[in-house]
């Protein structure tokens, strides 16, 4: 016999569900946007697959790349057990990023959006990506505003809170420690509307938390971003120079292999975000190296010769 | 086989006994039933004497509950078995009650799991707020169903109370099959509609 669930059928829109359920529309409202939504609902899909195949495509993260095995199977197993009239709560999703600079941090959080928000659990899935001044006020009342304005944009997507250790700086007269609380409630209050992701530096992070005590708890998913190693590093030195249209010479690769393994123990060294500078400062040598030229081949218009390589000597 | 028939419309449109009476002209000798709302789930089976006694003369109301009968069909046809889905009444009023809201649900996952929409309109109703309210719900119901390639019919019920005061954008749609759930005029046209998707004329049925 034909049997109804209270739970919202796989592919219908867990959006328009959670809308009706809180009294947001009405009768015509929900009927209209049934097939609007839907529509939608298919393109998310394919937004899905895409979020997730550019985060495959991502050299190492294999942390995180398994967290996001993680949220799809449970999506995917919540529907079903949803048809079979099973409990199914929504987790929360609210995030801490730690890591070097340039270890793919705000890539994996823009994704993320994307990926939610094909999943249904973001309408928009946006990033907005905001630091401490974007937060942090100048006088009494100033910071609760400017931090709710930043978490009302990000309704519906991700609020990227970068060097959020920054925050807890200065102590307790700072009116970072005001943006702290605002966020903390605005997390447990729209629990389901946006991801809050805090972002910094490894060691300074593990200070922050220390100082919070009550915030670690609050965020289930912590993932650590580590430093690629010279070998993912050289990978995605030919991956950005495949994507423009290039390619390093086999002394280009080596010249750079010695550079990045000289440098990496660096306090500053700041892993794809250096390999990307240095690509792209290469790349404007070799324009200037061509340009001298009267004619060109294929091959030399591709190829990033060893001269090229935008690495200073230590 | 089974043909999901999802039933809509406003409040006191003639849903239920439409579904019980429809039924019984389909054959049906004894209706299994299976109900869900927001106080929960019920079943059971009647004559279609009893229902009509219990979920319709008696004055239950079943407003804010989705009901779905199954009619077992003769194993010759096309069809063994048509679930005929009594969703709850149709709202105007903003906000819905919780109550509301949870049948507003019930119904929609109705109409999205069906194969036809059959929409019923009240033809006796001269209130043009109510007809303005069945006009944007035909809008809504037909573009989705478009898209769905679901059938997509509506019926003007009461028709034995029409007065030929309907107005447009029914009364000049050429797929709207006047019916009366108590003479049960229009049911053998409305069975080759929805069976066999043969479009009806309005020109015709009066």
């Amino acid at each position: 016999m034909y049997l109804l669930s209270r739970q919202p059928p796989e592919p219908f829109d867990s959006h328009l569900w959670r809308k009706i359920e809180r009294g947001e529309l009405g009768t015509l409202e929900a009927l209209q946007r049934m097939g609007g939504l839907r529509r939608e609902g298919r393109q998310s899909d394919s937004a899905a697959a895409a979020a997730l195949w550019e985060l495959k495509q991502l050299v190492g993260l294999s942390e995180v790349k398994q967290v996001v095995e993680e949220i799809k199977a449970y999506i995917e197993i919540g529907a079903q057990r949803a048809a079979h009239h099973l409990k199914c709560e929504q987790l929360v999703w609210h995030m801490i990023f730690s890591g070097n600079p340039g270890t793919g941090k705000t890539t994996v959080a823009r994704l993320l959006g994307k990926l939610f928000k094909g999943l249904g659990l973001l309408e928009r899935g946006h990033l907005v990506e905001v630091e401490r001044a974007d937060l942090v006020g100048e006088y009494i009342g100033h910071t609760a505003q400017k931090t709710r304005e930043q978490i009302q944009k990000a309704m519906g997507g991700v609020l990227f809170v970068d060097e959020a250790y920054s925050l807890g700086r200065g102590g307790e007269k700072d009116f970072g420690k005001e943006a702290i609380d605002v966020l903390v409630k605005a997390m447990e209050d729209h629990r389901h509307e946006f991801i809050l992701i805090l972002a910094g530096y490894r060691r300074e992070m593990a200070a922050f938390l220390r100082l919070n005590p009550g915030l670690s708890s609050r965020f289930p998913i912590q993932i650590d971003f580590p430093d690629y190693s010279v070998v993912e590093l050289l990978e995605i030195a030919e991956m950005m120079a495949q994507q423009r249209h290039y390619s390093l010479s086999p002394e280009a690769r080596r010249r750079l292999q010695r550079y990045l393994a000289e440098r990496k123990g660096d306090l500053n060294f700041s892993n794809a975000r250096l390999v990307r500078n240095i690509l792209e400062k290469s790349i404007r040598r070799q324009a200037v190296r061509l340009s001298k030229k009267e004619r060109l081949t294929r091959e030399e218009l591709i190829t990033i010769e060893e001269a090229d390589l935008a690495v200073e000597e230590r | 086989m089974t043909l999901t028939i999802a039933v809509v419309g406003a409040a006191r449109v003639g849903k239920t006994l439409f579904c019980i009476n429809f039924a019984e002209y389909l054959g049906a000798r004894s209706l299994s039933y299976i109900e869900c709302g927001s106080a929960g789930e019920g079943r059971g089976t009647l004559s279609p004497a009893a229902a009509r006694e219990m979920m319709v003369h008696r004055g239950r109301r079943s407003g804010a509950v989705v009901r779905t009968f199954t009619v077992h069909l003769s194993p010759r046809q096309t069809w063994r078995r048509i679930a005929l889905i009594d969703t709850a009444s149709l709202v105007e009023k903003k906000p819905l009650t919780r109550a509301a809201r949870t049948a507003l649900l019930l119904t929609l996952q109705a109409i999205h799991s069906a194969a036809a929409v059959l929409q019923l309109v009240d033809l006796s109703c001269h209130d043009p707020a109510r007809r303005e309210f069945d006009d944007a719900v035909w809008r809504h119901l037909a573009d989705y169903c478009r898209e769905q390639g679901k059938l997509f019919l509506t019926a003007g019920s009461k028709a034995d109370l029409y007065d030929g005061s309907l107005q447009a954008p029914f009364a000049s749609t050429e797929k709207m099959v006047f019916i009366s759930s108590l003479t049960r005029a229009g049911f053998p046209r409305l069975q080759r509609c929805l069976l066999g998707a043969v479009g009806p004329s309005a020109q015709e049925m009066k």
